[in-house]
């Protein structure tokens, strides 16, 4: 039964072995699976470079997208919500969002080095960057989605402005909240690698032990950190997923 | 002491430059307080822009809303209003929609609690306090708006064809607990509904409103003492009257 959902990437992995031991890839450009168990195994127990583990870079990783995504859900949650139940304000802010949002989070990072210097708050600043706007228009999305016979419905049990939002407009928007803040999260983490690899100044992070090992030609060590990457990710995500059914029950 | 509308008029612009369609022109009634009152007419006629005009979702273009010789400007938790689509927020269970208002008005959360709980025994909800309106049945959810409501213990209730989506037995049972309810309390209801028998079966007096822009056309008493027979003479007559003033308003409408 649970084998079902698992044989073709199994049969991949299996394949891709096969290959590697045959022969058929260099193990300079593609190194077996088991080679990159290896690696793993390498990155977690002596660390690249040497001295610096994976759980210390997977850390430094899971820190700054922990900032950058924090500022993007407390400054995207509340804007979203203002711009969704205020359509004057949301007339005047959009034209703004929509221009900022199609500059790539990558296309900040000059300048935002030249703001923050190279480290943490750099580095934040991309990834608030990349969570930002899904977070800001899937939340709008969702209050504009409330129907607005419930808030006529309140209104006449007594609502004011405050409670409206409050007791209605948030708690309606709710599941476009956690879309945007899955979209967001996942986007977030994506930059965070890329971030990383134009420079950090602790010299730890997941991106920059990538390039590292890049730096000195072991691919089997960049495909287990992008393997490390690809997992964290998803834990990333289902435990938003966890969240998101303990708050939001009704759905 | 009653609801007092002198002069009403409402219209909603149209698109692409039409003239304003006027909904009410000039609507005047009484509902004197204490009294159930139904108000029929033919589908869009301005029956629910009434409501909500006295309830003060909407702002009449002209005229007065008097409740108890005092105007009514904007929502109060004086007044009440139950939708036909019931309206429940479907992330609060039936306690927390039940509680809404309280919580609103300030209410601690205890007294809330109690307070609730008294109405969803009221209700016939018990053993479902703690379910999602999705997890209710059309009669239940539409219990659920009217405790809600009640339990503001507002002065006037107005009701927007309350039992509309519900099926004929439900809604045969639902107009008995309403009026069981209401002769307990003798508050003031108008009831808007396109259902002629269930305004004869209900009320103290009818409203028959005129097409669109709406006025009165009729004021009928019903004097027929309760419980009533729903197939009895006096009620067919009365049915027949009001299905009879419909029906002009209809021609040349379809």
């Amino acid at each position: 039964m649970r084998l079902g959902r698992w044989w073709l990437p199994l049969a991949l992995l299996a394949l891709w072995q096969g290959l590697c031991s045959l022969g058929v890839f260099p193990p300079y450009k593609l190194p077996s699976p088991l080679a990159i168990i290896a690696g793993f195994v390498d990155l977690a127990g002596q660390g690249m470079p040497p001295g610096q583990r994976l759980h210390w870079h997977l850390l430094y990783s899971l820190l700054r997208v922990g900032v950058g995504f924090a500022a993007a859900g407390l400054i995207g949650v509340p804007l979203g919500l203002f711009m969704g139940a205020s359509p004057r304000a949301g007339r005047l802010i959009s034209p703004l969002v929509e221009m900022l949002r199609p500059v790539p989070p990558l296309a900040w990072i000059p300048i935002s080095i030249l703001w923050f210097g190279i480290g943490l708050p750099s580095a934040g600043f991309i990834i608030f960057l990349g969570a930002f706007f899904p977070i800001v228009l899937n939340t709008i999305a969702g209050v504009t989605s409330v129907s607005p016979l419930l808030v006529e419905a309140v209104r006449t049990l007594g609502a004011g402005r405050r409670e409206i939002v409050r007791k209605v407009l948030l708690p309606g928007a709710l599941p476009n909240i956690f879309v945007g803040l899955r979209i967001g999260l996942g986007i977030g983490w994506m930059t965070l690698v890329a971030a990383e690899f134009t420079g950090v100044k602790s010299g730890y992070g997941l991106g920059y032990m990538i390039m590292t090992a890049r730096d000195i030609q072991r691919p089997d060590e960049i495909m287990a950190g992008m393997a490390v990457i690809g997992l964290t990710g998803l834990c990333i995500d289902g435990l938003v997923r966890l969240l998101q059914r303990r708050l939001v029950p009704w759905q | 002491m009653s609801l007092t509308l002198t002069g009403i008029h409402k219209s909603f612009p149209a698109e692409n430059g039409a003239p304003p369609l006027p909904v009410l022109a000039g609507l005047d009634c009484q509902v004197p307080a204490g009294r159930l009152v139904s108000v029929v007419g033919p589908s869009g006629c301005g029956k629910t822009t009434l409501l909500r005009i006295i309830a003060g979702l909407e702002p009449a273009d002209q005229g007065r809303v008097l409740w108890r010789g005092a105007e009514l400007a904007g929502p109060s938790r004086r007044v009440g209003l139950v939708f036909q689509q019931y309206a429940l927020l479907p992330w609060r269970t039936t306690l927390g929609n039940i509680e809404l208002g309280l919580e609103m008005a300030g209410l601690p959360r205890e007294e809330r609690r109690s307070q609730a709980a008294e109405y969803v025994q009221a209700f016939g909800l018990a053993g479902f306090e703690h379910s999602f309106p999705h997890q209710l049945s059309g009669g239940m959810q539409q219990r659920v708006a009217i405790a809600r409501t009640l339990i503001l213990k507002p002065e006037l209730v107005l009701m927007d064809e309350p039992f509309g989506s519900l099926d004929s037995q439900t809604r045969d049972a639902m107009q008995e607990f309403l009026l069981s309810l209401w002769q307990q309390k003798r508050d003031t209801i108008v009831f808007v509904t396109h259902n002629v028998d269930e305004a004869v079966f209900l009320s103290d007096e009818i409203l028959v409103l005129s097409r669109r822009p709406a006025r009165v056309l009729a004021r009928l008493e019903v004097t027929q003492a309760r419980p009533r027979d729903r197939t009895s003479p006096a009620s067919n007559d009365l049915r027949r009257q009001i299905l009879a003033l419909l029906k002009q308003e209809q021609v040349g409408l379809v």
